[in-house]
């Protein structure tokens, strides 16, 4: 021990790497720190920091939602349903927030006839879990460690069907953003099988990012494992979104958002797919050989609201024409419409909805009918009860 | 190439995959009752059961 004693002393005295500076930059005085070559490098890494601080970069946005702002917001795909359905939705607290829902559907292609879910919902905490008349199951957990890092947990389980287990991890510092997602991951089966994805956006000025993904994926020991990498950059001029997906299958996404109006925004998605297609002979049906094909399709897509009411149209290159209406009749009953005509294919879809919003108490009931604010205030100028 | 071989006996092997069912049971059927449970307790009126899963107003 009495060795040991002279080296700890040394690594106490802050040891001056640039004599010629002076003030010196207070430094923790660890061996790790106020040795020549980590104080070096410290130096270098403070500078980067400081630089990249000094660029105003902003956090660029996760992968996920590259293209949100068209595909989500402007488009109707995410809406869209078939057939008739009423949602029963049940409010009981505001925060946190907590919910049930009851959907009952007849005629749809993919709703189930009934299911119910419940959602709770705090600053940093995130649950929600949704159910079926075939008990099938859905469930979500997000948790924020801190305004940095979300770990999130999807799971989906029904009857005779393998579970699928998703677990992501994301990181958003100040200018670019990481994620990490393993889909039913184990090492179960003597080596890692399942779907590994990890990618990165970061920010190269303060509207223009690119990011890369990558994914490794093995569905089973005995087949070879599968790897791609896909590239995205986006431009955010504020009023207007542009990005690109260059995607490893040989697909090339580009899409383009606009902010018309205060209510008004504009979409367009166009894909071109390149992919290698087996010809086959017309008479015998055997294969003979291989050949590319390129295909293409452009989607341009709207969406208006009103105070009371949001419509989203859009038109595709495939002739499909589609409407999602949401029109909210009473404070606490709305209709949804949604149709699509194809017209190459001469078919059409229709759906129509109604959403009630109830409450699990008086004075949720109340806010819900504008009588009253948050605060259990009487809003002026609503009819007295 | 180096495969990274998780040694587990068979009996061990079997006690996981018994262990994973019973979790994932649990996940089934007890993942919307938790939910029901943290709202219920966060709630500022505590309401009844048939309260939480019926659809019509409660007020």
């Amino acid at each position: 021990m009495s060795e040991q004693q002279p080296l700890q002393d040394v690594s106490k005295m802050a040891i001056p790497t640039i004599p010629s500076l002076s003030p010196q930059v207070p430094k923790q005085n660890g061996l790790w720190s106020s040795n020549p070559v980590f104080s070096y490098l410290n130096d270098v890494y403070t500078n980067i920091a400081e630089h990249r601080k000094s660029l105003g970069l902003t956090n660029p946005g996760t992968v996920e939602n590259l293209s949100k702002e068209v595909t989500r917001d402007v488009f109707a795909n995410q809406y869209f349903f078939t057939g008739l359905r009423a949602d029963l939705n049940k409010a009981f607290s505001l925060n946190p927030a907590f919910q049930t829902s009851h959907t009952l559907s007849i005629g749809s292609e993919n709703l189930p006839p009934y299911a119910f879910s419940a959602l709770y919902a705090k600053e940093d905490f995130f649950v929600q879990g949704n159910v079926d008349n075939d008990l099938s199951f859905s469930g979500k957990v997000n948790y924020g460690w801190d305004e940095h890092n979300i770990s999130k947990v999807t799971l989906q389980i029904a009857h005779n069907q393998p579970v699928m287990c998703q677990l992501e991890q994301d990181y958003q510092a100040n200018d670019f953003s990481i994620n990490v997602k393993a889909l039913n991951p184990t090492l179960l089966n003597g080596g890692f099988t399942g779907v590994a994805v990890a990618s990165l956006l970061q920010s190269f000025t303060s509207k223009f990012a690119v990011g890369i993904e990558s994914m490794y994926s093995r569905q089973a020991l005995s087949l070879p494992p599968d790897s791609a990498v896909n590239y995205f950059a986006r431009y955010n001029a504020g009023n207007w979104i542009a990005t690109a997906q260059l995607q490893a299958q040989g697909a090339l996404v580009g899409s383009f958002w606009r902010k018309v109006t205060d209510r008004v925004e504009a979409g367009l998605e166009t894909q071109l797919v390149a992919s290698v297609k087996p010809i086959t002979d017309s008479m015998m049906g055997t294969p003979i050989g291989y050949e590319p094909v390129v295909e293409g399709q452009t989607t341009i897509g709207a969406k208006y609201e009103y105070r009371q009411s949001v419509f989203r149209g859009q038109l595709n290159s495939a002739g499909k024409v589609a409407v999602f209406m949401e029109k909210r009749v009473l404070p606490t009953v709305s209709i949804l419409f949604s149709g699509e005509i194809d017209h190459l294919k001469n078919s059409s879809k229709l759906g129509v909805g109604l959403q009630f919003e109830s409450a699990g108490n008086e004075q949720l009931m109340l806010m819900q009918q504008g009588l009253v604010d948050a605060n259990g205030n009487p809003v002026p100028g609503a009819p007295q009860m | 190439m180096a495969t990274y071989q998780l040694s587990l006996s068979d009996e061990s092997k079997e006690r996981l995959a018994k262990v994973l069912d019973y979790s994932r049971t649990l996940a089934h059927y007890g993942f919307i009752p938790f939910i029901l449970y943290l709202g219920w307790k966060a709630s500022p009126t505590k309401p009844s059961l048939f309260n939480l899963l019926s659809p019509f107003p409660s007020a």
